[in-house]
């Protein structure tokens, strides 16, 4: 620490100067590489501060939607449908919808696409509890191990009403694992474009911290199917 | 010399430079492309005739349309603020990270410094999500810290500075100590300095890295208003049809801050890639 600190020879030397200019450049010259670590500490902790005060709140859930070109926006038939059949009141945040996401795991090469690992490291995070996709796509995602087995107990209520539309991803062993609910009609009339076989299924993350939501976003998409 | 040694010289003059002018024909072709489709229409863009290679009629529509419905102006913010902070980041902690390898003795330091290696022979993919669980965590998905921190620590610049210390001369060290530096004073004002043209190597590739980089801004800013250039280019593609024009006129636009710098700092990019034996 004795470095640190102006030794009272230094302190003295400094006080015997007769300009401020001339304490200023000699402090500047000697203490700068201090003046500027202490600077830039400041400088970060100021920002951290800011970033961590103003952040958003993390929407109470956020649904990825791949492969798709509609407006998904807050304003969107999609977003006001979902919040008015939830109830704006019994939402305690935000429900967010990302459709900026776009790979075909019917192609090998797009295990190495961008916006697949997006899709992978939001759905790990817990950042997206819910995904919409086609059934290649799927089964991808499934194979890597973010979905969770419908037929867990976390989301056994979800399996046991809607059991005639599950699919299953069937691995290595052959053993057939529940993963994805077929919500095409439901898609269609959420005023979504319609993907090019007219099938879309939902699938939930493996890791999120509650299905509350997601249970409500797949009633809602059966429920938009049934007025077909 | 004789006529005939004379006469074969200035063919294998002219054999090189026609080689490297059709080399650089191969290499500035894109670039002619993607201007001269900026000013195209979508018909002429996507016509599949080889002779539509000028516009009919120099257009400027495309220019203007992205130009108001992109905010270019955040995006060359979040972009340059990236370069900067990634630039500061890796010549500062590589510089730091190199001395400390390549001068200083201390137990576990070659086992650390193959770590470092082997990190070099991952693929990055592979640190995606991880790295984006972490600033999940944190809460800071959306922010400039999240597109900065995966440049914070660089193994590629930990090893380039280590080998740059390595080829200074012990004597100035030495020398240094006798006049009463310490380690860090010995860093600081005697060996960090000699190293100057390889942090200017590695500050370039940091920038060109940073400024092409599409994966993590993509996985970690959703956010229009938080993404660099390279994000928000990708977000014009659509899935039946792009309008080439207008993503054509983007990418140029995109493109200025690069040129700029490249302008700027011409003699440290060829220098750069001198010292470091890299490619951009």
């Amino acid at each position: 620490m004795k470095n640190l600190i102006l030794s009272e020879e230094e302190k003295n030397k400094i006080k015997e100067m007769d300009s401020t200019r001339k304490k200023m450049e000699y402090i500047w010259d000697y203490y700068k590489i201090w003046i500027i670590g202490a600077v830039v500490l400041v400088g970060l902790i100021a920002y951290f501060t800011v970033v961590l005060v103003t952040r958003e709140d993390k929407p109470v859930m956020e649904v990825v939607l791949v492969n798709n070109y509609d407006d998904v926006s807050e304003d969107s038939e999609l977003a006001k449908g979902f919040v008015t059949y939830v109830g704006e009141e019994n939402l305690p945040g935000k429900v967010a919808f990302d459709n900026n996401a776009f790979f075909n795991l019917a192609n090998n090469s797009d295990y190495k696409n961008s916006y697949y690992m997006k899709v992978l490291a939001y759905l790990e995070a817990d950042t997206a509890q819910v995904l919409v996709c086609q059934y290649d796509n799927l089964m991808g995602i499934a194979k890597s191990g973010r979905l969770i087995d419908l037929s867990d107990e976390k989301v056994k209520t979800i399996y046991d009403k809607y059991k005639d539309k599950v699919v299953y991803y069937e691995d290595d062993e052959g053993v057939k694992v529940p993963v994805g609910i077929d919500i095409s009609d439901g898609y269609a009339n959420a005023g979504l474009s319609e993907y090019t076989d007219g099938k879309a299924y939902i699938g939930l993350s493996a890791y999120a911290a509650g299905y509350e939501y997601a249970e409500k976003f797949v009633d809602y998409m059966m429920e938009l199917g049934k007025q077909k | 010399m004789t006529r005939g040694v004379q006469f074969k010289r200035r063919m294998q003059r002219l054999l090189i430079h026609l080689i490297l002018i059709i080399f650089s024909i191969i290499m500035i072709v894109p670039f002619v492309w993607m201007t001269l489709t900026a000013f195209k229409t979508v018909t002429e863009a996507t016509s599949v005739s080889p002779f539509v290679i000028f516009p009919s009629q120099w257009r400027t529509d495309a220019f203007t349309t992205v130009w108001n419905n992109m905010n270019f102006l955040v995006l060359y913010k979040n972009t340059l603020l990236l370069i900067f902070f990634r630039v500061v980041c890796a010549c500062l902690t590589a510089t730091l990270a190199g001395y400390a390898f390549a001068r200083l003795k201390f137990k576990g330091r070659d086992f650390m410094f193959s770590l470092i290696l082997f990190q070099m022979m991952i693929p990055s993919q592979i640190f995606i999500i991880p790295q984006f669980l972490m600033i999940s965590k944190m809460g800071m998905t959306n922010t400039m810290f999240a597109l900065v921190f995966p440049g914070i620590v660089t193994a590629f610049g930990t090893f380039l500075l280590k080998q740059a210390y390595m080829g200074l001369p012990g004597d100035l060290e030495e020398a240094a100590r006798l006049d009463g530096c310490n380690i860090p004073k010995t860093f600081v004002f005697v060996m960090a300095p000699l190293a100057r043209s390889s942090m200017v190597a590695l500050g370039i590739f940091t920038a060109v890295f940073a400024f092409k980089d599409l994966m993590w801004p993509l996985v970690v800013n959703s956010s229009a208003n938080k993404m660099p250039l390279s994000a928000a280019l990708a977000t014009m593609q659509g899935q039946y049809q792009s309008n080439y024009p207008q993503l054509m006129a983007a990418s140029l636009i995109s493109c200025i801050p690069m040129i700029v710098i490249y302008l700027i700092f011409q003699k440290q990019f060829v220098e750069g890639i001198a010292t470091s034996g890299g490619k951009l």
